[in-house]
């Protein structure tokens, strides 16, 4: 008999499918109740009594719009999030094995996330779930303590010195671990919010609480990793964005991914087998070198991970399993002693105007002409734009001209955005398509990766569970 | 992608999606462009002729995606031949100058010899990345279909490459 912890991935981006994570919880279930306890492979496994599904919300500059909508609403979490939880409280939970989600669509107020949700939950009388958070990622109320005790917020990309935006900073929040969220499971928080986490930590989190692992167990941790990359980015394993998209089985009820861990962090990539997708040794490895730099120093503040020694293996139809060289785990090095920060800063202003435009032979060359004298018309009006950028998409015959124009000055964007549909009139012949109206002026949030000491944030870290209740 | 011979000239002509401004052209390293009119694969066998090209997406699938200002491309290979002609073959400086004019940065090429892959990071690549960049592509997204459509030299041993 062998100990499984299994994990899903319903949502992979704020943005993805709204349903998926319903889906993938109700249509699931005759997976989630065990119809392959005896696979193929010839293990008896045996079912947990539980499994945990992992929604991601937060992209590289996600926590900047988080920051304008909560000057706006006062809500700086995600709130599509609290509509899934309704929505899967009342489709599911409490039928079957137990279901346990980790998210951090907590964003910037994971306490305010999580009330939102037990409002729900207790809607829906389910008061005996457990609501878990997991803060203290957000570095903004500490910045200025931290700078002046000497800490350096210096872009670790182009070695830019922190001054340089320190007064248009925006957001910066940690890219916390594991190990925070797995305490949250071990106290039996059903719901697991978060703000900014490592993505794959959420489901490595899940596998520390199934196993009790120590932080010592690096090649185990570092076997979860893999499985948390892999999942993290929901369908694009089950063969969404895949090189051989055409050939994906039943696209529209595409299937969300699962990962089963064993207790040395291996995995088995599958999905649910009543929903469509398909989990190949292409979609596998497509996945794994996603968004990833060096692959022998794949770095989360968990572990190192080493991804040249992963083996994948195709077990049985869409059942991929991960393995490793050298002896069966994976190999995990000590993480940093630091963790990585995203920090936003405010950059001006943007809009982006599109216009369609045939011309046999010509069109690329009148689009950029046409993108040239918009130019020369916001230069008129007394704003040389900082950047006006012109793509002529399509081909020689016909192009989608998409014009965009970024400024410190919100007057010359809004300039700009005025400029669009007087080409209707005066641009190339065969302009057409301007029927949206004005574009929106929007404001650029630039992306700033540091870092900061753990030692200056561990002492931050707060972990709270709390039953619905009445 | 298209070498124009007369010139001299490397032409982005099909990456007007990425935000490159069109027919922009820009000069290539002399030595780049050797390699790629006259290529010379060190794997390539002495009596070996070079009779044509085919596409990088013959021997290879790929996914890409973005990290703040860089880009990633993962190409992996078919079959374990596919990889070792890769690997000798698709050199990051190959890369970056197929990609000339959107990659202003250096590209680093990794190797996952298990899986059969190359990873190349391409530096400064994302005009700003993530809200800041005023392309269509801010992520590098088309990276990965755009790299399939490079004209390598047809191996010898293509039908050992191609996808079962």
């Amino acid at each position: 008999m062998k100990k499984i912890c299994r994990v899903c991935n319903a949502q992979g981006f704020w943005g993805d499918n709204i349903d998926a994570p319903v889906r993938m919880a109700k249509h699931g279930l005759a997976y989630w109740s065990g119809n392959i306890d005896v696979s193929q492979d010839g293990y008896m496994r045996k079912v947990s009594q539980e499994y945990f599904m992992t929604l991601d919300y937060l992209a590289e500059v996600t926590m900047s719009i988080l920051a304008r909508q909560k000057a706006r609403s006062g809500i700086g979490y995600a709130r599509d999030f609290v509509d899934v939880v309704d929505r899967v409280a009342a489709d599911r939970w409490g039928m079957g094995p137990r279901l346990r989600v980790i998210s951090n669509a907590g964003g910037l107020d994971p306490e305010e996330c999580a009330k939102a949700c037990i409002e729900k939950l207790r809607h829906a009388n389910m008061r005996s779930l457990r609501v878990g958070t997991v803060s203290g990622d957000d570095l903004m109320p500490h910045i200025d303590r931290l700078v002046d005790q000497g800490h350096t917020f210096d872009n670790f990309e182009t070695g830019q010195p922190f001054e340089e935006i320190r007064d248009r900073l925006v957001t910066a929040n940690a890219y916390l671990g594991a190990w925070p969220m797995a305490k949250a499971l071990d106290q039996g928080a059903d719901l697991v919010i978060t703000g900014r986490v490592a993505d794959p930590s959420m489901t490595v989190a899940a596998a520390i609480h199934t196993f009790g692992w120590m932080p010592t167990a690096r090649d185990a941790l570092a076997g979860a990793t893999v499985a948390g990359h892999l999942i993290e980015c929901g369908a694009q394993v089950t063969g969404g964005i895949s090189t051989h998209w055409e050939e994906v089985p039943n696209a529209a009820d595409i299937g969300y991914p699962v990962v089963e861990i064993d207790e040395a962090g291996q995995c088995v990539v599958t999905k649910p087998l009543n929903m469509g997708g398909h989990v190949t040794l292409e979609t596998v490895k497509e996945q794994l070198v996603y968004e990833i730099g060096d692959p022998a120093h794949y770095i989360s503040p968990d572990v190192i991970v080493d991804f040249t020694t992963v083996w994948l293996n195709e077990v049985e139809k869409n059942r991929i399993s991960v393995a490793y060289t050298g002896g069966t785990q994976a190999v995990g090095k000590m993480p940093p002693d630091t963790y990585k920060v995203s920090a936003t800063y405010a950059d001006g202003y943007r809009a982006t105007g599109m216009l369609t435009l045939v011309a046999p032979r010509r069109a690329k060359q009148m689009g950029q002409e046409c993108g040239r004298i918009v130019g020369e018309r916001v230069k008129s009006a007394g704003f040389k734009l900082d950047d006006l950028h012109t793509e002529c998409i399509g081909s020689d015959d016909e192009v989608v001209i998409r014009m965009t124009a970024r400024d410190q000055r919100r007057e010359a964007v809004e300039r700009f955005t005025k400029e669009i549909a007087p080409l209707v009139t005066t641009g190339s012949q065969g302009i057409t398509g301007y029927a949206e109206g004005r574009p929106r002026v929007q404001e650029v949030f630039a992306y700033w990766p540091t870092t900061v000491a753990r030692t200056a944030l561990d002492s931050n870290i707060a972990v709270n569970v709390r039953e619905v209740g009445r | 992608m298209n070498l124009n011979k007369k010139s001299g000239k490397l032409q982005m002509a099909d990456t007007d999606g990425l935000g490159t401004i069109n027919d922009s052209v820009a000069l290539v390293d002399p030595a780049l462009l050797d390699r790629a009119l006259n290529p010379r694969p060190s794997d390539v066998k002495e009596d070996e002729i070079i009779t044509g090209t085919v596409r990088l997406g013959e021997i290879a699938h790929a996914r890409s995606g973005d990290k703040g200002n860089n880009a990633n491309i993962g190409v992996i290979a078919y079959t374990k031949t596919g990889y070792d002609w890769l690997q000798c073959y698709l050199g990051s400086e190959l890369v970056k100058g197929y990609f000339l004019g959107t990659c202003l940065g250096t590209v680093v090429r990794y190797e996952l010899p298990r899986i059969g892959a190359l990873n190349f990071v391409l530096h400064d690549t994302l005009g700003g990345g993530g809200s800041r960049s005023l392309r269509t592509d801010a992520q590098g997204k088309t990276f990965g279909r755009l790299i399939l459509e490079m004209s390598v030299p047809k191996p010898s041993d293509l039908d050992s490459m191609t996808r079962r």
